[in-house]
C-alpha cells in the first residue's frame, strides 16, 4: 500500500492509503523521493483546473527510484533514480505530427488525468522517465520540470547573450526564470516583485532585485512575465524596448483580458508570445541542474515529510518560501 | 608626441621606425594605445607576407587587437572625451553598401580593417579610429584586457551563430586562442558541457584550468573514438581533419561553425552525415555588433581574461613578440605595450 495525496473531486485533497500496481509492460514503478508542490496542484484542489480526473494522485514534478521495471522496457533498470516528464502527448495527431507535442490534442499528464508522485510509490511509462545525474539529490531533481517550462519560455524569448532582461514575479518560475536567464549570459537580469522577503531570493541567483514602482518604459530587451495577472501583462509590454520580445509565462484566470494599444505593437514591432508547458527541454533542464548553473537550494524553501502533509500544503497555499518539495514519510 | 611603429617591410623584417602623428578626421578620435595582442594572422603575414588574397605589397603596421586612452578629438566627434580608456573594433566599414545597410558589416566589400594590406595597424603609440569604433571600457577592466575584446569578439560571433543554448554541449576543435576564447564564451552564454581537442598537451591544460569538461588530446585518441556527442560545434583548429571528424560528433539537427581557416580554398566534408542528420553549416568572417557584448561578458564577470595574456613585449621587441606562440605553445596570447 502506498499514502498518496488525492483529489476526491469535490474542493480540497485527502491523504488515504491505496494500492499502487505493479509496472505494464511498457511502465516503471518508482519509490518516490521528492515530489514539489505546483501552482497548478491549488488549481486541482479548488476544482478550477477543468483536465483534472476525479480520484487522480495529484503531483506532478516528482523524482525517485526505480523499484520495478516492466518486460518490455529497455533502457532502464532498478535501482536508477529518474525524473518524470509529466506530460504525455498522444503522438498522433496533427501537433504530435508536426514537432508541438505540447499542443497535443488529447494529452494526458501524470498528477492530472492519470495518477501522479504525491504518494510513496508511482507508476509511469518508462518514454517519460530521464536519468537523474550522480550526485543531484532528489529535491534537486524533482525541480527538472518547472525548470523545463520556464526554459521553454526563455527560449521563446529568444534572449541574444549581453542582452537586458527584465522578469515580473519573484515567485519559484520567475526565479527559475531569472536563473536561467544569467546562466544564458544576459548581461543584467532585474526582477520586480513587491515582497522584499522574496526579492532577498532574487540576489542569491546573481539577478538585481526591483521594485514594481520602477518597472519603466522601454527599460529591458527581453520582458517575462511571470506572475499571471492582467496588469502585470500589460506592464511587461510597456517595459520592452522597441523590436524586442514580450512572454507571457504566467497563467492568468480564463476571463482574464488585456488591453493592448495595437499602436504600439506596430510602432514599436513589439512580439508577445505564450508559451506552454516544456517540450523538448526536460534534458537541458536536467543537464543545468547537474552543472550547478541553478542555485536549486534557493528555491527549494521547504522540504516536508509526506506524513505531515498538510503543513506542505499550508505553507505552499500561503505562498510562504517558493518551493514546497516533500519527501518520503521515512527521512 | 612622438609616434614610433613597429613596421613590416617583409618576411621576418620588422623595423622601429617614427611616423607622424596621425591628425583626426572629424569624426575620428586620436588614441594613444596601451596594449595590443598578437593574433595568428599578424604572425601569418610576418612569415608568408599574405593571407590568401590580401598581400603585404609596401610596408605595413601589423596589430589589431588594441586598447588605449583618447588623447584628441575631430571636431565632430560627440561621444568621446580626451582622457578616455576605449578598445578598438579594427574594422570600420563603408556604412553604405547593401551588407552595412542589413546590419551585417563584416561583410562589406569596403572595409578598412587595421593590419590588412594596405591598412596600416596597431603596433605603434598612436592611431586614429571612427569615433564609433571606439568603446569606452570600465574602470574595473585592464588595458590589456581591453584590447583582448577583439578576439572574444570571433568566439562570441561563433557562439551566437552556433545558437548556443542553456545547458547543451558544445565541441570546439583547436585550442589556440580562439578556441579558448570561444569556449569560455560558449560556456558563459550557458553550455553546460565544453569538449575541447588539440595536438599540444600544453594548450589543453590551459583550456582544462578555464573551463573545460572534457580535453582530448586527437594525437593519442582520435575524436571518432572518443564518443562525442555535442548540440553544436565551433571549427577553431584550420585543420580539415578536425573539421571533417568534428561534423560527425553533431547530433542531428545540430550546428557545425566554422571559424578557423583551412590551409586550402577547398576540403572534403561529409556530406551525407550533413544531409541524413540535417546539420546546418556556416562560416564567420569576424563579427558584428559584438563589442557591448563582449564588455559586458567580461565586466559583468561571466568571463574572465585576467590570466589570458601570457607574456608582454615592449615596441622594440614586436619581432620577438611575433615569434613567441611558434616557439612556445603555452604561449598562448602576446602582447605588446608601446608604452613600456
Ligand atoms: N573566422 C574569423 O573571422 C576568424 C577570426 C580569427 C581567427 N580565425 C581563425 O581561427 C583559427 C584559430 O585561431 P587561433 O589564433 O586560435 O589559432 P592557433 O593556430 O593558435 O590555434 C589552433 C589550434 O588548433 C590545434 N589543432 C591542430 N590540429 C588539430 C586537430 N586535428 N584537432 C584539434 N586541434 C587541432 C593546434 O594545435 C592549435 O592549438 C585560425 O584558423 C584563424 O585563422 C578566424
Ligand atoms: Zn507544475
Ligand atoms: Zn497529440
Ligand atoms: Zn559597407
Amino acid at each position: 500500500m502506498s499514502v498518496s495525496v488525492v483529489w476526491p473531486g469535490r474542493e480540497g485533497v485527502e491523504v488515504e492509503s491505496r494500492n499502487v500496481p505493479s509496472p505494464g509492460s511498457d511502465e516503471l514503478k518508482v519509490r518516490v523521493e521528492a515530489s514539489g508542490l505546483c501552482g497548478t496542484d491549488l488549481h486541482i484542489a479548488s476544482g478550477e483546473y477543468p483536465f483534472a480526473r476525479p480520484g487522480v494522485t495529484i503531483g506532478h514534478e516528482f523524482a525517485g527510484t526505480i523499484v520495478e521495471v516492466g518486460p518490455d522496457v529497455e533502457g532502464f533498470s532498478v535501482g536508477e533514480r529518474v525524473v518524470v516528464d509529466p506530460n504525455i502527448p498522444c503522438r498522433t495527431c496533427e501537433f504530435c505530427h508536426s514537432s508541438r507535442p505540447h499542443l497535443c490534442e488529447n494529452p494526458q499528464a501524470l498528477g492530472v488525468t492519470l495518477n501522479g508522485g504525491l504518494s510513496e510509490f508511482a507508476v509511469l511509462p518508462a518514454p517519460q522517465a530521464y536519468r537523474v545525474p550522480e550526485g543531484l539529490p532528489p529535491e534537486a531533481a524533482a525541480l527538472t520540470e518547472p525548470l523545463a517550462c520556464t526554459l521553454h519560455a526563455v527560449d521563446l524569448g529568444d534572449l541574444r547573450p549581453g542582452e537586458r532582461a527584465l522578469v515580473l514575479g519573484a515567485g519559484p518560475i520567475g526565479v527559475l526564470c531569472a536563473a536561467l536567464l544569467v546562466a544564458a549570459g544576459a548581461s543584467e537580469v532585474l526582477v520586480s516583485e513587491p515582497s522584499r522577503e522574496r526579492r532577498d531570493h532574487v540576489r542569491k541567483v546573481g539577478a538585481e532585485p526591483v521594485e514594481p514602482e520602477s518597472v519603466s518604459e522601454g527599460m529591458a530587451d527581453k520582458v517575462f512575465e511571470c506572475v499571471g495577472r492582467s496588469g502585470t501583462m500589460r506592464d511587461a509590454v510597456e517595459a520592452v524596448k522597441p523590436g524586442g520580445t514580450v512572454v507571457w509565462v504566467g497563467v492568468a484566470p480564463p476571463e482574464a483580458e488585456v488591453a493592448v494599444r495595437p499602436y504600439d505593437i506596430f510602432r514599436r514591432e513589439l512580439t508577445i508570445r505564450g508559451t506552454y508547458t516544456n517540450p523538448f527541454t526536460m534534458e537541458r533542464s536536467l543537464a543545468l541542474l547537474g552543472s550547478g548553473r541553478i542555485d536549486w537550494e534557493t528555491i527549494v524553501t521547504h522540504r516536508i515529510p509526506l506524513d505531515r502533509f498538510e503543513d506542505a500544503w499550508s505553507a505552499h497555499s500561503e505562498g510562504a518560501g517558493l518551493k514546497v518539495c516533500v519527501l518520503p514519510e521515512s527521512s | 608626441m612622438r609616434n614610433r611603429a613597429a613596421v613590416m617591410h617583409g618576411t621576418h623584417d620588422i623595423r622601429l621606425e617614427e611616423r607622424p602623428v596621425p591628425e583626426p578626421d572629424p569624426k575620428e578620435v586620436l588614441v594613444e594605445i596601451k596594449a595590443v595582442g598578437v593574433c595568428g594572422s599578424d604572425v601569418h603575414y610576418y612569415e608568408h607576407g599574405r593571407i590568401g588574397s590580401f598581400v603585404v605589397e609596401k610596408p605595413l603596421i601589423l596589430g589589431h587587437e588594441s586598447s588605449g586612452v583618447v588623447v584628441d578629438l575631430g571636431n565632430e566627434v560627440t561621444k568621446h572625451e580626451v582622457g578616455e580608456r576605449v578598445t578598438l573594433e579594427p574594422g570600420v566599414p563603408c556604412g553604405r553598401c547593401r551588407e552595412c545597410r542589413a546590419g551585417r558589416y563584416n561583410l562589406c566589400p569596403d572595409v578598412r580593417f587595421f593590419a590588412t594590406p594596405p591598412i596600416d595597424g596597431a603596433f605603434a603609440n598612436y592611431v586614429t579610429i571612427h569615433e564609433d569604433f571606439a568603446f569606452r571600457l570600465p574602470d574595473s577592466m585592464s588595458d590589456e584586457v581591453g584590447a583582448l575584446m577583439e578576439p572574444l569578439s570571433v568566439g562570441i560571433w561563433a557562439s551566437w551563430k552556433a545558437r548556443i543554448r542553456g545547458g547543451e554541449h558544445v565541441l570546439v576543435t583547436g585550442a589556440g586562442p580562439i578556441g579558448l576564447l570561444a569556449m569560455r564564451v560558449a560556456l558563459a552564454f550557458g553550455a553546460t558541457e565544453a569538449t575541447i581537442t588539440d595536438v599540444s598537451e600544453e594548450r589543453l591544460e590551459i583550456a582544462r584550468r578555464s573551463g573545460a569538461t572534457r580535453a582530448i588530446n586527437v594525437a593519442n585518441e582520435p575524436l571518432p573514438d572518443a564518443g562525442v556527442e555535442v548540440d553544436a560545434l565551433i571549427e577553431c583548429s584550420g585543420n580539415p581533419a578536425a573539421l571533417k571528424d568534428g561534423i560527425r560528433c553533431i547530433r542531428p539537427a545540430g550546428m557545425a561553425v566554422v571559424v578557423g581557416m583551412g590551409p586550402g580554398e577547398e576540403t572534403s566534408i561529409p556530406l551525407s552525415y550533413i544531409q541524413s542528420k540535417e546539420i546546418t553549416l556556416t562560416g564567420t568572417f569576424r563579427y558584428a555588433n559584438t563589442y557591448p557584448t563582449a564588455i559586458g561578458l567580461v565586466s559583468s564577470g561571466k568571463v574572465s581574461l585576467d590570466d589570458f595574456a601570457t607574456s608582454h613585449y615592449g615596441l622594440d621587441d614586436t619581432e620577438e613578440a611575433l615569434q613567441a606562440s611558434g616557439k612556445d605553445p603555452a604561449n598562448v596570447k602576446p602582447v605588446v605595450v608601446p608604452g613600456s
